[in-house]
């Protein structure tokens, strides 16, 4: 053999190499399961039907839900819904936010087998991630896969658009076959001053990986602040954050403005001033007015916006609108917090005694809303979809956000379990090491007491309960030796040693 | 200092008896730094080698043992001098009245960064480079003068044997607050109080012997930071007159005339060497499985921290012993020890600075900012209220740099000292050389020791 066909042997192996890379590469599985950013215990698996997915076509997900052991893991309700579906196209255009809830009157066979499905037509051809965010009553878990459709058309490239402040058209949910419904981005954007006026106001000037970011939202509509959002699936605001690679899909949420007033003082005969907490006050299905020890309020009346005009005269916002459709409004579109599947939803958790972990949102509020923090774990571009309700009619917003890169951020993502027992760790090391720059996480697990964590230097705090953990995320953009310790019995647990760069 | 972050513990214990409800949410003196790694360990402790024997031979050819006069360069007027003694009784009331009636939380209280920082490290580091401002303003001495009046006779003579005990007595006090008493430093109502008692101390003391041999000898501040000032190029005295010299010249002026000098300048180095070790995974290691050391803790720590002067007092004494011997030397054991015993004020102010600089940096911060609303009123005097500490405001590397030079730094300078004093004492060019042997391997082992507590790893909790 020649030196000629030895060298014709070897590049003909790397042809054939690289032709069985491409095509495996190509004929990769359709569903890829992504590593979770926390940590959980609860466990989601699924698969797809049919095993390879065509756009435009009906798909069936199917997601098997167990604890560690492999039993069917006891669900909670967590914003109105049990099992919570979000998928984003690689594109980022469009979005479909489904629960398999809505598809069953009945969720008990789910319930015991931990087997729930969703129907979806992927719209394009191309990469999506589905994320499935599930609660117990112990963990959460938000759980991302990787779906390959195939078929055509094929999905564009991701369009840059960094406008801040957008117009959007609400559209009814009246059907829940309308949630199987993706929607695509450019649908929902209209031409300003047509539909609702949504600005996006972060934070700070940039957006910073590895830090936590506040996401102002203001809605306006016709010129005008909607001053009276409800609230969709019990919460003023729905995120579903993706960056550009589609790692992982963020499920945040937001809350009321803090700085409107959410409390109001009432003058009682004598002329004493009573402080009154609005989120005790009711207005019942029949119209009338309760306070939280249930006694009917005489002489209140409920105003058309929602409000309740108290005797004396103050106007109270209720903490919940029990009343039905239109039943004492000429806004139609104003009274109807229940009208629509989420609120009733919502209503019946919290009747129940059922809901957990939602904080109390007013019947109605606006036109500002504040994320709750968010911490962008890496650089890059991020879509933000974010839903926000306004009486029957839902307001789909989206934008564009480029994250930098932290000024020392490195992009490593470490994460550390701590679990304490007895004022002392039991799991997991007293010595954390990262590099500067890393993006630290600590998880913090009493299995004793209520207790709250404080890391030194960086000054983070995490108050939690008995058994239930508590997260802290930063950069560690400033090197040293930072002690952590149990802050109410100033138990010293270890320390965050950050080697320089 | 690194102690004080224990101080939160007693604080928490000790504030509900002295005022009920008062919450403290941070541990006050805390530092950050990480262990010096071992490969600047090594070259820190190869350049204080290297260095003292480039010093050896350098400094055998050198022949001068005259200490030049200090050069006057000026005089501040009377007007200054009021002007510094105002300064000191306004810092040493504002440090009262924030300390009794500020918010008794040790993050948010002025008067212990007044106390604890300014004074004790932000004041030691000024007086390294100009001498004698504290006796200037010295708020004690000040007020004992007015309550004494100027006519006052001290009724009994100072005994020469009690030398600078009283203020070593206060130095070790001072250090057990800091270190070793569960916090009571950090209460600010307690700082406050302790520093009132010590005024009526200080006029009892002054009462007795006269002020100015009570401020000379007894007091602890004045001495301190006399000890220190020696070191500084510049000097200012109580009359104002301003005088320049080489830095350390004055180290050699005057010899100490009583062994308490020497023991206070030792537990400098020795209440800072043990306030480092303490908290390491060594010390812990070696000592905390005896069940007796467990079971006493408190009571060890006192003990090794009463006792660690005496530690470092015996490898003093056998580094001069030997000297003495091979030199042969006329001079008593005594006059030795306290020749070459203000050498080591270099190195102690070297370990000191090493240990507790970041210190400054970090509380420096939270003064700024504290300084805008000291009562927590939601004031804003100078706009800084909002000010922010930044903790990466010097990175781990350069703070171990700094460290490292600090201390190869000192211990030249300890050792081109005490060639000096050698030059001095001794005329044989032989016993020169090979008397500062003993000296120069006692500073190395110093010098290594300090850098190795840096080194160390912390215990964990």
């Amino acid at each position: 053999m020649n030196m000629k066909s030895i060298i014709t042997f070897i590049l003909a192996l790397i042809v054939l190499g690289g032709a069985w890379l491409l095509l495996s590469g190509s004929n990769s599985a359709p569903l890829t399961k992504l590593t979770p950013l926390e940590p959980s215990k609860i466990q989601a698996n699924a698969t797809l039907t049919p095993e390879q997915p065509v756009a435009g076509e009906k798909t069936k997900l199917t997601f098997t839900i167990t604890d560690a052991t492999g039993t069917p893991a006891a669900l909670m309700v967590h914003h109105g819904r049990r099992v919570h579906v979000v998928i984003i196209s690689k594109d980022l255009a469009t979005l479909g936010h489904i629960h398999p809830q809505d598809f069953s009157s009945d969720m008990a066979p789910e319930l015991k087998s931990g087997v729930y499905s969703v129907d979806y037509a992927f719209p394009e051809a191309g990469k999506y991630i589905v994320a499935v965010d599930v609660m117990t009553d112990t963990d959460y878990l938000s759980q991302e896969f990787l779906v390959n459709v195939t078929g055509s058309p094929a999905m564009g490239s991701v369009k840059e658009d960094f406008t801040l402040s957008k117009c959007f058209k609400g559209y009814q949910q009246e059907a829940p076959d309308e949630y199987t419904k993706p929607y695509f981005v450019s649908d929902m954007e209209v031409a300003c001053p047509d539909g609702y006026k949504v600005t996006l106001t972060p934070g700070s000037s940039k957006i910073v990986a590895g830090a936590e970011t506040l996401l102002r939202f203001h809605v306006e509509k016709n010129g005008k602040p909607v001053t009276d959002l409800t609230p969709y699936l019990s919460a003023p605001i729905h995120f579903a954050i993706v960056p550009e690679s589609l790692d992982f899909v963020l499920h945040r949420h937001g809350s009321v403005d803090e700085t409107l007033d959410t409390g109001s003082d009432m003058k009682t005969d004598n002329g004493d001033v009573m402080s009154m907490d609005t989120s005790g006050i009711h207005i019942m299905a029949d119209g009338s007015v309760m306070l939280a020890n249930g006694k009917t309020v005489t002489g209140a009346k409920v105003t058309a916006a929602g409000m309740v005009q108290m005797p004396d005269g103050t106007m109270v916002k209720p903490a919940m609108d029990l009343r039905a459709n239109g039943s004492s409004s000429d806004h139609g579109d104003m009274a109807m917090a229940m009208s629509s599947g989420g609120s009733m939803g919502d209503s019946m958790d919290s009747m129940s005694g059922m809901m957990h972990h939602d904080d109390e949102v007013p019947a109605f509020f606006g036109p500002d809303i504040i994320s709750e923090p968010i911490v962008f774990p890496k650089p890059g571009v991020y879509r933000i979809f974010a839903q926000v309700k306004h009486g029957t009619e839902l307001i789909p917003t989206d934008f564009m956000v480029r994250v930098e890169q932290g000024t020392a951020g490195t992009g490593v993502q470490k994460t550390f379990d701590l679990t304490v027992t007895g004022r002392k760790i039991v799991s997991g090391s007293p010595t954390l090491t990262v590099n500067q720059g890393d993006t630290v996480t600590i998880n913090i697990t009493d299995t004793d007491e209520g207790e709250e964590l404080h890391l030194h230097g960086y000054d983070k705090m995490a108050e939690f309960k008995k058994g239930e953990k508590a997260t802290i995320t930063f950069v560690a953009s400033a090197s040293g030796r930072f002690p952590f310790e149990l802050e109410n019995s100033k138990t010293d647990l270890g320390a965050l040693e950050v080697l320089p760069q | 200092m690194r102690a004080l972050r224990k101080l939160i513990g007693g604080a928490g214990l000790f504030a509900p008896l002295l005022l009920p409800g008062v919450a403290f949410a941070h541990a006050f003196g805390q530092q950050f730094t990480l262990p010096v790694p071992f490969s600047l360990y090594a070259v820190g402790a190869s350049c204080a080698l290297v260095a003292s024997f480039i010093a050896l031979f350098f400094f055998s050819k050198a022949h001068t043992s005259q200490v030049r006069e200090p050069r006057v360069i000026g005089q501040l007027s009377r007007r200054w001098l009021i002007g510094f003694n105002l300064f000191g009784l306004f810092l040493l009331a504002l440090t009262l009245l924030i300390g009794f009636t500020g918010v008794q939380d040790v993050t948010k209280n002025l008067a212990l960064i007044f106390f604890w920082i300014a004074l004790l490290l932000g004041m030691t580091y000024i007086t390294v480079f100009v001498g004698g401002l504290w006796r200037l303003m010295n708020p004690f001495e000040t007020l004992t003068r007015l309550v004494l009046g100027p006519k006052y006779r001290a009724f009994k003579e100072y005994p020469g044997w009690m030398g600078y005990l009283p203020a070593l007595f206060f130095f070790w006090g001072l250090i057990k607050i800091e270190i070793l008493s569960n916090g009571i430093g950090a209460v600010p109502f307690a700082l406050a109080a302790i520093l009132s008692s010590y005024f009526v101390v200080s006029c009892i003391g002054a009462g007795i012997f006269g002020v100015d041999t009570w401020f000379r000898y007894g007091e602890f501040f004045n001495v301190f930071f006399g000890l220190i000032g020696r070191f500084a190029p510049l000097q200012i005295d109580t009359e104002g007159r301003v005088t320049a010299q080489l830095p350390a010249d004055g180290l050699l002026r005057e010899v100490p005339t009583h062994l308490s000098a020497l023991f206070f300048t030792l537990f400098m180095l020795s209440s800072t060497a043990f306030d480092g070790l303490r908290e390491t995974k060594v010390w812990a290691d070696t000592f905390f499985h005896y069940p007796i050391i467990v079971e006493n803790n408190s009571l060890f720590d006192h003990l090794v921290l009463a006792l660690s002067p005496l530690l470092f007092f015996i490898l003093y004494g056998g580094a001069v012993y030997l000297m003495k011997v091979l030199t042969r030397s006329e001079h008593s054991f005594r006059f030795l020890l306290l020749r070459f015993a203000y050498s080591l004020i270099p190195i102690a102010i070297a370990y000191s600075f090493a240990h507790y600089f970041t210190l400054l940096v970090n509380e420096g911060q939270v003064a700024l900012a504290l300084i805008s609303d000291p009562w927590a009123q939601g004031w804003n005097l100078f706009g800084t209220a909002g000010y922010q500490v930044n903790i990466g405001l010097i990175g781990a590397k350069a703070i171990w740099n700094i460290q490292i030079a600090v201390i190869v730094i000192g211990h030249i300078i300890a050792t081109y000292v005490a060639h000096r004093a050698a030059l001095a004492e001794f005329k044989r060019q032989r016993d020169i050389a090979i008397g500062q042997l003993p000296m120069l391997l006692l500073m190395v082992f110093y010098t290594v020791f300090g850098l190795w507590i840096l080194s160390l790893a912390f215990a964990l909790p």
